[in-house]
């Protein structure tokens, strides 16, 4: 060990007294370059963005529709319902009955006399692994407390070569 | 630099000074880290059975003299139906269904009805949400763009007297 630190410190010591050495940064200057025409190009502006929950994976569909920046949005997991960070409704007691009545209290009733809250769309995100009747329930609850529109929530796909788009 | 520059042409090669553009790159680079989007959400939307479901709705179906075109996902398969009848299944091979096989089915019934969009999708309760959105992403991609959905075999339990 010492044998070779004293070697490499003379090695060093001869090629400081030698050359003052300019840091190349033109490597770095290329890939930033790319990296940025990369970033621009996925870049967003329109368009609302939705952050996905944690422990949530969406599933893919090919829909052209975009998310609004209106959207009432409720992430479904096994665990439980969620608004942004908020778990509103846990389903330690849910067996599989179409009202869930803790999200039921979370987020209605919405009152008929009040068309903007009515009219506000409800956009389910589901993780892909949930069974059909949570995520019906979940449904059937926002649209029993009086939201007309409802919506799921998907990672957007390029349309299936096979299944084409009429 | 130098005072008299026209002295500096001697040495040939002179380097672009690169620090100003690296301190732009360097800013810019994180804000465009956190504002891009790498995955895109869509948004599909669909309708559920009238509130108050029950005869009123069951009605409303019914009544139309339209083709009612029904998906059922089952466990086994999927069945497309309609007022007309059923097609033949969609079953499952190797533990899963073959999408072509539904998209056939559906283009059978495009072909026969160029103007429908309406469809109904049912779904058994086990059934994951994966499978039930990619039947309903085929059907939106033939054209049936007015997605109702509809659960199977599900436990009523209405609202109590708080809604």
């Amino acid at each position: 060990m010492r044998v070779n630190n004293s070697s490499a410190r003379r090695a060093g010591a001869k090629r400081r007294t030698r050359f003052a050495t300019v840091l190349s940064v033109t490597s770095l200057v290329d890939i930033l370059s790319i990296l940025l025409i990369f970033l621009l190009m996925s870049f967003a502006p329109e368009g609302a963005v939705i952050h996905a929950a944690q422990d949530l994976e969406l599933p893919e569909s090919t829909s052209p529709e975009k998310v609004e920046g209106s959207d009432l949005v409720l992430a479904v997991t096994e665990r439980g319902v969620s608004v942004g960070e908020h778990m509103i409704a846990g389903l330690e007691d849910w067996k599989g009955q179409l009202w869930i009545p803790e999200l039921g209290a979370a987020i209605g009733p919405v009152s008929e006399d009040d068309p903007a809250a009515a009219s506000r769309r409800v956009l389910v995100q589901g993780d892909k692994t949930i069974p059909f009747d949570l995520l019906y329930a979940v449904l059937f609850t926002a649209h029993q407390v009086g939201y007309q529109k409802l919506a799921l929530a998907a990672y957007e796909k390029a349309p299936d070569q096979i299944g084409g788009v009429q | 630099m130098r005072p008299g520059g026209k002295q500096g042409r001697a040495t040939p090669v002179s380097d672009i000074d690169m620090v100003p553009m690296m301190n732009l790159f360097t800013v810019l680079v994180p804000v465009l880290l956190l504002a891009a989007v790498f995955a895109n959400v869509t948004v599909l939307e669909l309708q559920l059975p009238p509130k108050g479901s029950g005869e009123e709705g069951a009605e409303r179906f019914v009544e139309k003299e339209a083709l009612n075109l029904m998906v059922v996902i089952s466990a086994e398969g999927i069945t497309v139906g309609g007022s007309g009848g059923f097609l033949p299944s969609v079953l499952k091979t190797e533990g899963h269904y073959d999408p072509n096989e539904l998209i056939a089915l559906l283009q059978i019934v495009r072909n026969e009805f160029p103007e429908e969009a309406e469809v109904t999708v049912a779904s058994e309760p086990t059934i994951p949400y994966e499978n039930v959105m990619a039947v309903m992403d085929i059907c939106r991609e033939r054209g049936f763009n007015q997605i109702a959905l509809v659960g199977l075999h599900m436990q009523p339990v209405l609202p109590g007297e708080g809604a």
